[in-house]
């Protein structure tokens, strides 16, 4: 023991002749990050920041917490990015930034460091998200998704079974508004407005029946029938069925929670952030919400990936060190720390079997369900414009300015132009 | 004709009862959002008065983030924007409204161009510029972009009033014997008071709300502003009105106070320039 | 930029002897009192304004690197001209800033005259009068969503009270309401900042000018047409040039309210510039769409100026 601690003081010693200067002055690295639940979040990040520090004596943090919503945060690393700044180290990204990210060659490989062996400790679907041109970009963080939250109460009143497949839930959501005969209660809320989450809703429905906007090869299949019966399903839901309201066309994602949440609905597709406010002091609907993955298509489940990831820039000076951090904060002391703390949907699967976790948060096994189902959004740099397409043609179609079928034709016409096919 | 009047009178306060009503009601309806409940923010039919009126989201709004660091570091970088764009501007606004020279109409068009050019544009060379000066979390870096592109707003009100200050009053001092430059200040100045006021409230105002140059140029608590503070409450997905309610409510309160101490002004300037008139 | 002719070699002394003694010439003391203005420029603006116009010139994709930044002529402007979405945003922004702007005036010009003659209290109403343009645009965008909300808004909720209607209107949700309704809470917004400018203007009036109006027996309609517009052209110039700038400039309000829907029925082109340039990436086309917002507000204020300038 003694003589390892004399050898390294001996290296130590030569190191600082050799390379005065670099072996005290610890290295510094910026982390830019959201803090989605203000400062109890960021007082976490922190902590596990210290943490860190601790353990890598050589290696300071600097935590930036960046506000807004996820759009607001993309302009900022675009700005930041293409004046090539090295100021930042390691920066959150959402779940759809890795492709057109590493498109512009903002995001540093992570491949030497973040091995194979080591993937497969992480959720599948977060990791093939993170994963362009077969290299990786990013480590899952946290991840997300869109599940079914349906009313515990209501459906135990009147006998019925949670819906596995859409049918079951339009026709459970019928029974219950007729039984129930109030006006203001409706049966199924997703977010209708021009957001990105409405095209979520629609791949959803979409690969629940098999269908996909892009096929392995990349080439364009949305027109081979089974756009324009998921989008029929999404008219449908409102105009024949009517257990959504016409109204979810102006409605974003917190609009729908809030509306879940003063007891007006029974059904809701939303991601994982709205179960711990349904849950939370006040609200209307405590103690009677559950949680289920969306119901099956003809082709099984489908839920759109959600969640963030840490990522090293390109222009970091220090990506070793970015990335020694990074593997800290998506280890698995991290990992249940934030489960535990702040009710994040872990995305190692290890921490979902962690006793302590299981215990405190009995409904992680039902996540882990909706989280193993989730698949991540086409993977092409050019998503952004895809995605703007589809929303504002599914939008046109629900406020009724075009038909469905005009909708998916000009859908598959747009993205077919913009891929150059 | 006395029965009129009092009619006219009282048509004439209706109307102000409309202004203030029209001016007010969303305002008021932010109020009573932050005295509410999140519970009862949700609920529907809608309340207008809240029910059980709370102080919580006042109390969050201190203990989530240095409110008052941000309330600070707004008012010094407003201030000082609008203090040194109006001084600017006023004498950029006299040349244009009083002198002849080379070059006017191109300018002119210049600061249409600076005025109108969208800033989601420049935002990447500005950050740049920014960043290679060393002003990046600086009040400065902050103030020098806001003069930057409020000057041209400023020029153009000030110009405006300046050109509605009849000539006589200036010819007359001018053959007095006062320079240009005292003219501008004993006469221009007192007269255009109104202009120097508006100008200077929609130069502050501006300021005060900027977004997306605060956004980009600031990463550090001691030196974001209000607006980029306020959008810390929010989450990615969530908005919490009663929160962001009560911070708007508070922030709007140095706004209110410029106002009215604008008001005041105006009336001495008015009675000054009246005198020397 | 051309500088005005202030500093020839060797003039510099001279000149400052004569600004000491008060006998510059109007070009030397215009050139002294833009100088500072023109320093500020010089630094943050031009550069920034030079370097879009040169993005505009060649092709500039962040998330296609490999294309370089080749100059490639007009060719941005020329796929804005061939581009329908494009067109279909100029459209709704001219749309938005004719309705805006017209309303904005009609309603400001009525508060300014309104509130002008008040003796006491006029202080608080002004200022209440100016405060919905102190809010910033991205709140009260929010804000003006959750009043139009179909089923918890308050829009539906009074016009029920008020037995206008029964039943719920989606105003957010049809092309024509989403339309009106950004309208109404742009209006809201910006005729105070209208109101602001011509009260500044009637103020500056003197008032012995009424009293020679009154005295020759001018009825108030007629003084107001004689006395009061003519002296308050230069400030309903001010007002409608800010305010058509602020119009065709227009992108947090709609976003926050529709985000530019229902389909894109309310797509500003400054959303559409946005879109292009932070979401889609491609900078060579989003800074040619800016030059071409920039020339479109060139020639509306060149045409305003030509109306509305004074001819002495």
């Amino acid at each position: 023991m003694t003589t390892r601690l004399l050898t390294a003081a001996a290296i130590m010693a030569v190191l600082v002749i050799v390379l005065p200067g670099h072996a005290q002055t610890p290295i510094t690295i910026t982390w830019s990050t959201l803090a989605t639940g203000g400062p109890v979040v960021s007082d976490v990040y922190r902590a596990l920041a210290q943490q860190f520090e601790r353990q890598n004596p050589g290696i300071r943090v600097n935590l930036q917490i960046q506000p807004g919503t996820s759009g607001e945060q993309y302009n900022r690393y675009v700005t930041l990015f293409a004046a090539k700044d090295p100021s930042v180290d390691v920066i959150s990204i959402d779940v759809i930034w890795p492709a057109p990210m590493v498109a512009a060659g903002w995001l540093a490989p992570l491949d030497q460091w973040f091995t194979r062996e080591r993937q497969d400790q992480f959720l599948p679907g977060a990791i093939r998200a993170n994963t362009i041109g077969g290299k990786i970009y990013g480590v899952p963080w946290y991840t997300d998704a869109g599940l079914l939250y349906y009313r515990k109460d209501l459906l135990e009143k009147h006998g019925a079974q949670v819906p596995t497949t859409w049918d079951e839930l339009i026709a459970t959501a019928r029974r219950i508004l007729q039984a129930e005969n109030n006006p203001q209660l409706g049966g199924f809320l997703f977010q209708g407005a021009r957001i990105e989450a409405l095209a979520n809703f629609f791949f959803e429905v979409l690969w629940s029946n098999g269908g996909d906007i892009l096929d392995a090869s990349g080439k364009v299949i949305l027109d081979n029938g089974k756009g324009l019966a998921a989008l029929n399903f999404m008219l449908d839901l409102v105009r024949r069925h009517r257990v959504t309201p016409p109204g979810v066309t102006t409605l974003p994602t917190d609009d729908t929670r809030a509306a879940f949440q003063d007891g007006r609905f029974v059904f809701l597709r939303n991601w994982t952030y709205a179960y711990a406010l349904f849950q939370g002091e006040g609200s209307k609907v405590a103690g009677k919400v559950g949680i289920a993955p969306l119901p099956r298509g003809s082709a099984g489940s489908a839920s759109t990936l959600g969640g963030w990831q840490l990522a090293v820039s390109n222009f970091s000076r220090n990506k070793e060190s970015a990335y020694r951090f990074v593997e800290f904060m998506t280890g698995p002391v991290a990992e249940k720390s934030m489960a535990l703390q702040l009710s994040t949907v872990p995305t190692r699967k290890d921490t979902f079997e962690d006793p302590v976790v299981k215990q405190k948060a009995p409904h992680y096994p039902d996540m882990l369900k909706v989280a193993l189902n989730a698949r991540p959004r086409p993977q092409i740099p050019d998503y952004p414009r895809l995605s703007s397409i589809v929303q504002t043609n599914l939008h046109a179609a629900l406020t009724n300015q075009i038909s469905a079928e005009e909708a998916i034709t000009r859908m598959t016409r747009e993205i077919r132009s913009l891929l150059g096919q | 004709m006395a029965g009129r009047r009092r009619l006219v009178g009282i048509g004439h306060w209706l109307l102000i009862g409309l202004v203030v009503a029209w001016s007010l009601a969303p305002y008021a309806w932010t109020l009573f959002t932050s005295f509410k409940t999140e519970r009862e923010l949700y609920q529907f039919p809608v309340t207008y008065l809240p029910h059980r009126p709370t102080l919580i989201n006042y109390a969050q709004v201190f203990t989530q983030n240095p409110f008052g660091r941000f309330l600070l570091n707004s008012a010094i970088v407003t201030v000082t924007s609008t203090v040194l764009c109006l001084f600017i501007a006023s004498l950029a606004a006299y040349a244009f409204a009083r002198l002849q020279f080379r070059g006017r109409e191109v300018l002119l068009v210049g600061l249409l161009v600076v005025a109108m050019v969208p800033l989601i544009t420049v935002i990447v060379p500005l950050y740049i510029l920014v960043r290679n000066l060393g002003l990046l979390n600086s009040y400065a870096g902050l103030i020098a972009p806001y003069v930057t592109y409020s000057l041209p707003v400023a020029i153009f009100i000030l110009a405006a009033f300046f050109r509605e200050i009849p000539h006589e009053l200036e010819e007359a001092a001018l053959i007095d014997g006062c320079t240009r430059l005292n003219t501008l200040w004993r006469i221009i100045a007192p007269l255009a008071t109104p202009g120097l006021i508006t100008a200077g409230i929609i130069v502050f105002v501006y300021t005060w709300n900027e977004f997306l140059v605060a956004l980009t140029l600031t990463s550090t608590t001691e030196v974001r502003t209000i607006t980029v503070g306020i959008a810390l409450y929010r989450g990615e997905f969530t908005f919490p009105w009663g929160v962001i309610s009560a911070a708007v409510m508070l922030a709007t309160i140095p706004i209110m106070t410029l106002i009215l101490l604008g008001q005041r002004l105006v009336i001495r300037g008015l009675t000054a320039g009246a005198v020397k008139g | 930029m051309t500088a005005p002719s202030l500093v020839r070699s060797g003039a510099g002394s001279r000149v400052l002897r004569r600004w000491m003694s008060g006998q510059l010439t109007q070009g030397e003391l215009a050139a002294m009192l833009i100088l500072p203005c023109l320093l500020f420029l010089a630094v943050f603006a031009v550069y920034p304004i030079v370097n879009a116009v040169w993005t505009a010139l060649h092709t500039l994709r962040l998330d296609q690197p490999h294309l370089g930044t080749p100059f490639v002529g007009l060719h941005n402007f020329a796929k804005a001209l061939g581009d329908p979405d494009a067109w279909h945003a100029i459209r709704v922004t001219f749309l938005y800033t004719g309705v805006t702007v017209a309303a904005q005036f009609a309603l400001g010009l009525a508060v300014a005259l309104i509130i002008h003659p008040m003796g006491r209290g006029r202080g608080f109403v002004r200022a209440a009068a100016l405060l919905p343009w102190t809010m910033a645009p991205v709140l009260a965008g929010q804000m003006w969503r959750w009043l139009f909300n179909d089923q918890a808004g308050v829009a539906n909720d009074l016009l029920n009270r008020l037995g206008l209607i029964s039943g719920q209107i989606i105003w957010l949700g049809v092309p024509a309401l989403a339309f009106f309704a950004v309208t109404v809470a742009a209006t809201w917004g910006a005729a105070s900042y209208m109101a602001l400018i011509l009260l500044a203007g009637l103020q500056g009036i003197p008032d012995e000018l009424y009293e020679a109006a009154s005295l020759d027996g001018a009825s108030p309609l007629r003084s107001f047409l004689a006395v009061t517009l003519p002296l308050l052209r230069p400030a309903v110039m001010v007002s409608l040039v800010l305010r058509t700038l602020g119009a065709l400039q227009a992108l947090d309000l709609p976003f926050a309210m529709t985000g530019g829907g229902p389909g894109n029925a309310t797509e500003t082109f400054a959303l559409f510039i946005y879109k292009n340039t932070f979401q889609f990436l491609d900078f060579g086309y989003g800074a040619a769409l800016s030059v071409i917002l920039v020339v479109i507000a060139l020639a509306l204020a060149g045409t305003y100026y030509r109306v509305l300038a004074p001819r002495d």
